[in-house]
């Protein structure tokens, strides 16, 4: 009996042509996402395996599986010849020695003389033997013997089926460059466009002094709990105060913010640009603030060409902290430092703010040169969980 | 580099790391083995205890320990108090009392949090008010780590006494020693905390002195190191250098004390001409000056001024991480400086030049910074 965790693979299943794209970028995913841990990855048709690893690893192997997007579920499992005595003692031998009980039969091998509900009949009746205490219930089982026998002539015996993430595997939709606040939402809008296969990068804006490096620290932290998700994600730190003196100085302080965003969409297309991301990400949530009103959203958008994904813009901020506890970032979101957009915030921003007025104010301001300067300054930090 | 954080934390001196790298190097010992070299040991560690008692003039033992906030929590947590009776901590305690004051609390007994004034120094004639017969135990730091004001902590005692003979006085004085002038028979004390790291010693090591006739109950128990009453291997050279550093302060004190207070004073006449708000306590420690400015940040100005090689604190570097309230509810500030907290403190390497330069640096930034003020 050799011990091995059976992968299913969701949607990719149902790809058509492009199905191999698929299965080999889920296969580079898995096996960064293991890096470090001594086993195999095996490919059968809609099927993989991880196999010879140590036991002690395998809770490791799990939960790091579970992250994996594009995988939609796992089962640890035995795995053993296909023979009918072979397969019922593994069952036996496994499985507890009293209890309720039932047997599932999947026969993937056609080549098998006897049909599924006869191998669960087989099966059941050679474990009842063995141990008087089980009894079968179809219906109200305690456990559930699950029996997999596969084309390849080896059969896998499961109990679990652990609920993995879903979605498509990271890379497989381009790239998309994340605007990481160090908030609650942004971390989860990245997590969200990766289940959707995009690879992330991420850009954070940094107004030393007003804020601190712990605040770096903490968006840095950020990036490397959802790269346990996402795989490594490259961060960019602008830096993005001399843009914020110099929007301070000349616009009018209701629009600081409407014109900050606006730079800040500028630099995050400029970033995109250099590391081929099709796509800006933003963890915006329509109405959530005054920045996220439509007519802000609309003077924002405006100055930039990417398509830009709000997958949060219709979540309430109650579901967002929920996938965010999901995930494991909201203890990190909520540590108290401040971040660029609460330096200067004014007292009433407006909330329908246009673009000839936000333009308006950029005619004063030296808008190329600024994004230059404040580009010359970026810092890259790559992030890893 | 000017290192203006001091009650933070300061630079240990050449001396003392030389002996705790000779300690770890070659007197590597466990103190209580049986043979001669560890032998040694166990009496040089029995020799510094005794010294440093010697030299903050108290009857009675040093029990070695971590930090400072361990000896605080062995004071709070070890000593004898019957439930439900009172126990009374200052309100500007460091979190290391104050918070083990609130575990107290939520343990059912009746914590008091004695009013003070706004240099954080306790008032005497409302700390008079609240202790009572009941009162089993008392908690005033000596001096305050975030404005350096000085409590009498020999009238707070005696006045306590008067009331209840029994009640157990703790003091932290962590920001006094080799700052002021400390006795401890004078001022009366059953239990004083003393840290290494805040006199240039090492970190890691610091003590709480034990008046003769006073038991605590240990928090950690063990092998029976420090008369039973804190287990763990002792941290030889870090006991040995604690020592050395105490010596020094003490033996220093009048000279670096003349010298620093005329840096504070000069600092202090500076602040108030450029409009921050200084905080004088009543007596004052000359190492620690506290100043609020209007309109900008603490936070901001420290980053600020780090840009230049300049570290100044913003409160008590514990807790400052946190962004609690408790200081600018002390100081009763007005609004537009509630923000501007900053906290200068000084060690008796800091120099004239020091000053000059940060005085121009914070100067230059904090008109840079008001520009941009909403």
């Amino acid at each position: 009996m050799e011990r091995t965790i059976l992968i299913r693979i969701g949607e990719i299943f149902l790809k058509g042509n492009n199905k191999g794209f698929f299965v080999s970028t889920l296969k580079s995913n898995i096996m960064h996402a293991l890096a470090g841990i001594e086993c195999a990855l095996v490919n059968t048709q809609n099927r993989m395996y991880i196999e010879k690893y140590s036991g002690e690893d395998e809770p490791e192997i799990i939960e790091r599986l579970t992250k994996v997007f594009g995988i939609s579920s796992i089962s640890p499992a035995v795995k053993v010849k296909t023979e009918l005595s072979v397969i019922a003692d593994a069952c036996s031998d496994i499985f507890p020695e009293s209890g309720k009980f039932r047997v599932s039969v999947n026969r993937a091998d056609k080549r098998l003389p006897l049909t599924s509900m006869e191998i669960a009949g087989d099966i059941g009746e050679i474990m009842l033997n063995k141990k008087k205490n089980r009894t079968v219930d179809l219906y109200k089982y305690d456990f559930e013997v699950n029996v997999d026998i596969r084309e390849n002539g080896m059969t896998y015996i499961y109990y679990d089926k652990i609920p993995c993430q879903g979605g498509l595997p990271v890379g497989c939709g381009g790239n998309g460059m994340l605007l990481l606040s160090g908030g609650i939402d942004s971390p989860v809008a990245g997590y969200m466009m990766a289940k959707r296969g995009l690879k992330i990068f991420a850009v954070h804006y940094h107004s030393f002094p007003y804020t601190s490096e712990q605040a770096k620290e903490k968006v840095i932290e950020l990036a490397k709990e959802i790269s346990a998700y996402c795989g490594e994600i490259t961060l960019f730190v602008v830096p993005f105060t001399e843009i914020q003196y110099a929007i301070k100085e000349n616009c009018k302080i209701e629009y600081m913010i409407t014109v900050m965003r606006r730079f800040m969409m500028r630099i995050a297309e400029r970033l995109a640009a250099e590391n081929n991301c099709g796509a800006i990400i933003t963890g915006e949530s329509l109405g959530q603030v005054a920045s996220q009103t439509m007519e802000s959203i609309t003077v924002t958008n405006s100055v930039a060409k990417l398509p830009v994904f709000r997958p949060l813009i219709a979540f309430d901020k109650t579901d967002i902290i929920e996938i965010s506890r999901k995930i494991g970032t909201y203890e990190t979101s909520i540590l108290p430092y401040e971040d660029c957009c609460t330096v200067f915030l004014p007292k009433n921003p407006v909330i329908r703010p246009t673009i000839g007025t936000a333009e308006s104010f950029e005619k004063k301001l030296d808008v190329d040169g600024l994004v230059e300067n404040a580009l010359s300054g970026v810092e890259v930090y790559r992030c890893k969980y | 580099m000017v290192y203006l954080d001091n009650a933070g934390t300061t630079k240990p001196l050449d001396e003392c790391l030389k002996i705790y790298s000779e300690y770890q190097n070659e007197k590597f010992f466990n103190p209580s083995a049986l043979y001669h070299p560890a032998l040694e040991l166990f009496d040089e560690i029995k020799t510094t205890r005794d010294n440093i008692c010697k030299m903050l003039k108290g009857k009675g033992k040093m029990i070695f320990t971590s930090s400072g906030s361990e000896s605080d929590n062995l004071a709070i947590f070890g000593s004898k108090k019957p439930k439900n009776s009172r126990i009374i901590v200052s309100a500007s305690e460091h979190p290391a009392v104050f918070n083990a004051a609130m575990e107290l609390k939520q343990r059912g007994y009746d914590v008091i949090f004695c009013p003070v004034d706004t240099s954080g120094r306790v008032i005497e004639k409302d700390f008079a008010e609240i202790v009572n017969e009941n009162t089993s135990f008392i908690s005033v730091m000596h001096v305050n780590n975030e404005t350096g004001s000085v409590n009498d902590i020999k009238k707070l005692c005696s006045i306590a006494k008067r009331i209840n003979p029994d009640v157990i006085f703790h003091s932290d004085g962590v920001q006094a020693v080799g700052k002021i002038r400390i006795s401890l028979i004078d001022l009366g004390v059953d239990l004083y905390t003393v840290s290494g790291h805040k006199i240039h010693g090492l970190k890691g090591v610091a003590g709480l002195f034990i008046k003769d006739g006073i038991n605590l109950r240990p928090i950690i128990y063990g092998g029976g190191q420090e008369f039973g009453m804190r287990s763990s291997t002792e941290n030889v050279g870090g006991i040995i250098s604690f020592g050395k550093a105490i010596e020094r302060a003490v033996e220093g004190y009048g000279e670096y004390g003349k010298n620093i207070k005329e840096i504070r004073d000069d600092i202090a006449e500076f602040f108030t001409n450029e409009g921050y708000k200084v905080v004088e306590g009543k007596e004052q420690s000359p190492y620690i000056i506290c100043a609020a400015m209007p309109d900008v940040r603490g936070e901001v100005m420290l980053h600020s001024l780090e840009k230049y090689g300049i570290y100044i604190g913003t409160g008590s570097a514990c807790s400052s991480k946190k962004g609690h309230k408790r200081l600018p509810n002390i100081l009763k500030l007005p609004k537009e400086y509630e923000n501007g907290i900053i906290r200068i403190s000084f060690s008796r390497f800091t120099s004239k030049n020091d000053i000059e330069y940060f005085k121009k640096r914070i100067n230059l930034e904090y008109n840079h910074l008001k520009k941009y003020i909403n």
